[in-house]
């Protein structure tokens, strides 16, 4: 029922057509009984809006047509991802380095391990000397004729075959220096003492008479031409010494080199005549003393 | 629905959503976006929406992208408060519908929604309630009030005047 008190919302109610015929029938009776009313309903119903010709610009673009094209607009397709994203990431280009790193690793070890090989191959001719240490005694024997055993001959002819054989120099020289290093040694003392006096000394004091070949080799890579006299051949013994001593490191050491050049083929000169080897990005100068 | 019911729509419903949306919005540009939108989001679900709750279902859609974009551009938005006076003394050559153009874009988007909805549309509180997410009684509430705010803000511009 409208009154004085809720006369305003039923004037909203009114003005929002929200009101049967009936209500809307009671609230004209209202404002008609009570003057004072009609400017605030007037004031209500002029608050009202009313529809305008507003038109949408272009409504083909709302269509059916056109919304189907839109539906063939492409969408992402999350299924295709890059392959090489690992490459990408910061990381793997430490990673990168790191094998490099390993990879100069292994390559130094390896070298290290062939130039132990190397060094072996080296040694090996040395340690091979228990036949040549024969050979010592049977030549330092046989001018005496105080060893005249049956083996001493077949000996002989190894050292023969050794000094002849179609090996380089060097292998010579070092075959050599160890003849002078076997001579040193006091190991065949025991076994020249009992044969004479001479031979005591000859083992001792490597500066006393030794045959004409095992001089020959000994001498052989020495700074000085040794005398070599055909019966007996006196050398000074600080010459000796000091030459195979001398010798055997650079022996050992020239030996070493050209093994290496030998079996890397890689022996070059330069410019001005030195020889050096090329190892890896390493030039290794080579003495082209003989 | 149909494709053809669709564009039955499109022919029936894009004037009023437009005017709908452009009242509130003010930009045309943006308005005709968020019509399109609301359009293109009926033309997807178009197998599950019927044609009796078409109107509404592009109301609501409509009402819900202009409120989600006037949030995304809200810090846009900039109250001329200082000219305020300036705006009335301009005011006393304008027509009833000037005034009331005025009153209106003093409201909230909600307030601008319920009045729009009921005076262009004639929906009523109930149905203008599941367009904004309400209920009757709140619509009939928050629409007198807002139909108050406008009057106040009318009679003192003619107090004014």
């Amino acid at each position: 029922m409208v009154d004085q008190t809720n006369f305003e919302t039923w004037f909203f109610m009114y003005a929002d057509n929200e009101l049967s015929a009936d209500e809307r029938w009671e609230v004209e009776e209202f404002v008609r009984k009570n003057p004072s009313c009609q400017k605030e309903f007037d004031s209500i119903q002029r608050l009202q809006f009313h529809p305008e010709q507003v038109a949408f610009p272009d409504k083909s673009v709302l269509l059916a047509d056109q919304m189907s094209l839109n539906d063939l607009r492409f969408e992402a397709d999350t299924s295709i991802v890059y392959p090489f994203k690992q490459e990408l990431y910061r990381q793997m280009s430490l990673g990168k380095k790191r094998s490099y790193y390993s990879m100069a690793i292994a390559a130094s070890m390896l070298l290290l391990v062939g130039l132990f090989f190397l060094f072996n191959q080296q040694e090996q001719i040395p340690t091979s000397l228990p036949v040549t240490k024969n050979i010592v005694q049977g030549s330092l024997a046989a001018p005496q004729n105080s060893l005249a055993s049956n083996t001493v001959p077949s000996k002989s002819e190894k050292l023969t075959n050794i000094v002849s054989s179609r090996r380089t120099k060097k292998i010579q020289l070092a075959v050599a220096e160890e003849l002078v290093l076997q001579v040193e040694e006091p190991v065949i003392v025991p076994e020249m003492e009992s044969k004479s006096e001479e031979t005591v000394v000859i083992a001792s004091t490597p500066s006393s008479n030794l045959s004409e070949e095992a001089l020959r080799a000994a001498a052989y890579r020495m700074a000085s031409p040794a005398p070599t006299q055909p019966d007996a051949v006196s050398i000074n013994t600080s010459m000796i010494i000091e030459a195979s001593a001398k010798s055997t490191e650079q022996g050992r050491l020239r030996g070493l080199v050209r093994k290496l050049s030998r079996q890397l083929f890689k022996e070059k000169e330069t410019d001005d005549q030195k020889k050096y080897i090329q190892v890896a990005s390493f030039a290794i100068p080579v003495s082209n003393k003989k | 629905m149909t494709e053809r019911e669709y564009n039955q729509c499109v022919d029936q419903y894009a004037d009023g959503v437009y005017r709908f949306i452009l009242k509130n919005m003010q930009v045309p540009e943006d308005a005709q976006d968020v019509v399109q939108s609301a359009f293109e989001k009926m033309w997807k679900n178009h197998q599950d929406v019927k044609i009796e709750t078409a109107k509404a279902y592009l109301f609501t859609v409509a009402y819900n992208q202009m409120i989600d974009h006037i949030r995304k551009n809200k810090r846009m938005t900039l109250v001329d408060e200082f000219s305020e006076s300036l705006k009335i003394s301009w005011s006393k050559q304008t027509s009833l519908k000037g005034e009331l153009e005025k009153a209106l874009q003093q409201l909230t988007p909600l307030q601008k929604s319920l009045i729009l909805l009921k005076d262009y549309e004639g929906y009523s509180y109930d149905e203008i309630g599941k367009i904004t997410s309400l209920n009757a009684s709140q619509v009939k509430v928050y629409l007198h009030r807002a139909r108050m705010q406008m009057k106040e803000y009318i009679g003192k511009i003619e107090n004014l005047i």
